[in-house]
């Protein structure tokens, strides 16, 4: 009777509401970008601090400062609906809005004297959306990259390729711990790389580079994913009995102990790879009449 | 005779509700006048203005993210990579060889 009586309170005093977006950026979004490359900008003349000068700081880097992006976020409208629960005791939203937005992103390459070479202006539609569940709003991963990893990692893969590593792959979105520094994963067939993103101060946080040989496992440890950095799934590298490196994945739908599972799986096969290599190699070539 | 101890208990109470009551104002009117091109010099940067958010070609060009309230600008570092929440300017610094400011800028990236 009880919840009866709550059910018909829910019901009576609950409503769909509509949501509407504005037009605006987006809050962490810079302002200061067009439609096209700005006509400042020429290749062969324009300087790194010419573009600095006039634009800004960037928002993202290349390690080798071979490029530099501006991006921008502006959200030109969207809506969606949501159904107003409210009972005796709390109130909360469930419903769904999704947001109509229009990514502007300058790329401009510098060559070694820091003189431009390059530079492009994307502008990217696509669709974000947003969820809300009881008292919390959620987003889903946006639709595009603003810290340019893509970019970031295609830079790795083909300097990675160039050097002759092979089958590489790449996980944008990893953690080292226990310093907590952001950065890449890269996993080809002979070694495995940490590359730092989002660096903000100097020194640089430096890469690192193991030779899958070097090492003698790959171990997956922590609990199934949880909120705390403390449970969460890790993968340690290890030579012997010493710890090399630990790493978290990070997936853009929130499972990271999934990913981080998969790359622990993938380096953990890649090292078995090796070492039955090197084993082949080392063991003595036996030919057709028995002589070694 | 007010306990010397007392006396400074009271004071820390009164600083810390005094803390609580309001945001301090961080920003400074004349935060960046001291920058003149041709005389300034790194050192001169750094130590007024901290370590750079980011260094470019071996430091000739710094840069500074900021913000402001109701006081002027201060130096932030906001809420990290592509993201200009709470800031709204960039200031550029470009140095020469000897370290000397050669030209700088202060960059409206977003609308205050």
């Amino acid at each position: 009777m009880k919840y009866l009586a709550v059910l018909l309170l829910v019901l009576t005093t609950s409503g769909c509401v509509p949501i509407i977006y504005s037009a605006r950026y987006e809050a962490p979004s810079r302002q200061n970008l067009s439609d096209a490359v700005p006509a400042f900008i020429e290749s062969g003349r324009t300087t790194m601090a010419d573009v600095l000068l006039a634009l800004g700081d960037p928002d993202t880097i290349a390690a080798d400062e071979s490029w530099i992006a501006y991006v921008s976020s502006y959200r030109e409208g969207g809506g969606g609906a949501a159904l107003v629960l409210v009972s005796s005791s709390s109130a909360g939203l469930l419903g769904g809005a999704f947001k109509e937005m229009l990514y502007r992103r300058l790329l401009v390459h510098f060559d070694a004297t820091g003189i431009v070479t390059a530079a492009t202006l994307d502008l990217v539609n696509c669709s974000n959306t947003d969820v809300f569940v009881g008292d919390a709003s959620g987003s889903m991963a946006p639709c595009f990259d603003v810290t340019s990893t893509d970019i970031v990692a295609r830079t790795l893969v083909a300097n990675l390729q160039e050097a002759g590593e092979t089958n590489v792959v790449v996980y944008r979105r990893a953690e080292l711990l226990p310093t907590h520094q952001r950065g890449m994963v890269a996993v080809s067939d002979t070694a495995i790389h940490f590359v730092a993103t989002g660096i903000y101060r100097t020194p640089r946080f430096p890469d690192i580079d193991i030779a899958l040989a070097d090492l003698t496992g790959a171990e997956l440890g922590g609990h199934a994913f949880h909120l705390s950095a403390e449970g969460r799934r890790r993968v340690t590298l290890k030579r012997e009995d010493a710890e090399i490196a630990t790493f978290v994945v990070l997936a853009e739908n929130g499972d990271d102990a999934s990913r981080t599972t998969e790359a622990g799986e993938l380096v953990s096969q890649r090292i078995a790879a090796v070492r039955r290599t090197d084993q082949f190699s080392r063991s003595p070539v036996v030919t057709p009449d028995g002589t070694q | 005779m007010v306990d010397p101890l007392r006396r400074v208990g009271w004071f820390l109470a009164i600083s810390l509700l005094a803390a609580c009551h309001s945001t301090p104002i961080r920003g400074q009117p004349d935060l960046l006048d001291f920058i003149t091109d041709g005389s300034t010099t790194r050192v001169q940067v750094i130590a007024r203005l901290g370590e750079p958010y980011r260094r470019l070609q071996a430091s000739q060009v710094c840069t500074y993210r900021l913000s402001h309230d109701e006081g002027g600008r201060f130096v932030s570092l906001g809420q990290g990579e592509a993201s200009w929440t709470d800031l709204d300017a960039s200031l550029v610094l470009v140095f020469d060889e000897n370290a000397v400011l050669r030209r700088h800028s202060v960059v409206t990236v977003r609308e205050p």
